[in-house]
């Protein structure tokens, strides 16, 4: 599960959109918050091609256009597809890590992995690629499903990535950005 | 001899129609379904504490609190506290059954109640008709249960993945607050804690958390 006590915080976070629909707008405490911490840490951002293609659909229910805001910013990235050779260290390869987490978020939502969206199951594999390709020392997975946390820590644990990728939760992603 | 069938109408016949007459009343009116709930999930509480947790004005509150009086799932005690008089709600629930048996309850109720004060709420009652809050409700437990993520409840609903995460994350926030109150859910157990500050976005507060 996500960690309560996310310190020190990671200097790259991986965005799911159900995070960047809970940090609301400019006219939010919260968005402002975020904001200011990501500015003043140097902090980088990053979307997956699955989120910036929800993001695209969103129909009014996300009050920042985040694809607009990756294209004319230098803090936050649009990631391309999975490499599914990438791997870090002796961790498992990017398209191993999606491939498990798949099977689990397909295990308990008892639906043929074939019929799943992988939006949830490409966040890890992103977070490997992150990794591989930058000095980041750990990444952060913000998103608020606390079932799809479960799939990817599940899968995260015992690993290379133990630790270097962290899911982490939103409420307690923000709250550590208030403290600081 | 007749081969009609016979009358299948139980003595209790008038209490289940006012009780469907209840229901009804209760969705068709958001901010009463509001004012309700938060009198439930507050029980015993005052006219005043209510009204200012959801900000209705005293007239609004007070003709409300009568109507609930009326409906006969509310009702003025014979106590008091800081020389105001403290009300009681009760929970109604009931099933409708056609291609499957829906049982609407104090949850349901309160999640039509907020779409009087929730943006997204409104926003997917405008997009897909206030019926399809019914199986929103139902997903977002199967999500608190922890049997699906806010994505598979967009495969379920056959609604995009940012509507499903939406209308899940304003949901819960409800069904966190009203589960106490609802008998409908006793035999439900919730395996995913919504957090507080998540709670406190919410239309509906517990005053004694």
């Amino acid at each position: 599960m996500s960690e309560a006590h996310p310190s020190p915080f990671p200097t790259a976070l991986l965005l799911d959109t159900s995070f960047l629909r809970t940090i609301g707008g400019t006219d939010s405490d919260t968005y402002q918050t975020f904001i200011q911490y990501v500015k003043a840490e140097g902090v980088q951002l990053y979307l997956t091609s699955g989120v910036v293609d929800e993001l695209s659909e969103q129909r009014g229910y996300i009050r920042i256009d985040w694809v607009d805001r990756a294209d004319t910013t230098e803090w936050i990235t649009v990631l391309d597809a999975v490499q599914s050779g990438v791997r870090v260290h002796d961790g498992p390869r990017a398209g191993e890590v999606m491939d498990r987490v798949h099977e689990r978020l397909a295990e308990f939502e008892q639906t043929p992995p074939d019929e799943l969206r992988k939006t949830d199951s490409e966040l890890p594999a992103a977070a490997v690629m992150v990794l591989g390709s930058t000095t980041h020392e750990s990444i952060g997975i913000l998103l608020d499903d606390r079932n799809a946390e479960r799939a990817i820590s599940g899968m995260i644990d015992n690993t290379f990535y133990d630790g270097r990728i962290r899911v982490i939760s939103i409420w307690d992603a923000i709250g550590h950005m208030e403290s600081c | 001899m007749s081969d009609a069938p016979a009358s299948v109408q139980s003595p209790d016949a008038g209490h289940t129609a006012h009780r469907f007459f209840v229901i009804q009343e209760l969705l068709g009116t958001p901010e009463l379904a509001r004012f309700y709930t938060d009198i439930l999930i507050n029980s015993p509480t005052t006219i005043t504490a209510a009204r200012e947790r959801q900000n209705f004005s005293k007239s609004t509150a007070y003709k409300y609190a009568n109507t609930l009086e009326e409906l006969g799932i509310a009702k003025e005690l014979d106590e008091y506290q800081n020389g105001s008089a403290l009300w009681r709600a009760d929970p109604v629930s009931g099933d409708w059954t056609d291609e499957i048996t829906l049982e609407f309850g104090p949850a349901i109720i309160a999640v039509y109640g907020a779409t009087s004060v929730d943006d997204d709420l409104e926003l997917y009652v405008d997009r897909h008709g206030k019926a399809a809050l019914a199986p929103a409700v139902m997903s977002t437990i199967n999500y608190l249960q922890g049997q699906t993520t806010r994505r598979g409840v967009a495969d379920d609903l056959g609604i995009p993945a940012v509507e499903a995460i939406a209308v899940t994350q304003a949901i819960e926030k409800i069904l966190a607050v009203v589960k106490g109150a609802d008998p409908t859910l006793n035999n439900v157990t919730y395996e995913v804690d919504v957090h507080d500050r998540a709670i406190e976005e919410g239309p509906y507060q517990r005053a004694d958390e």
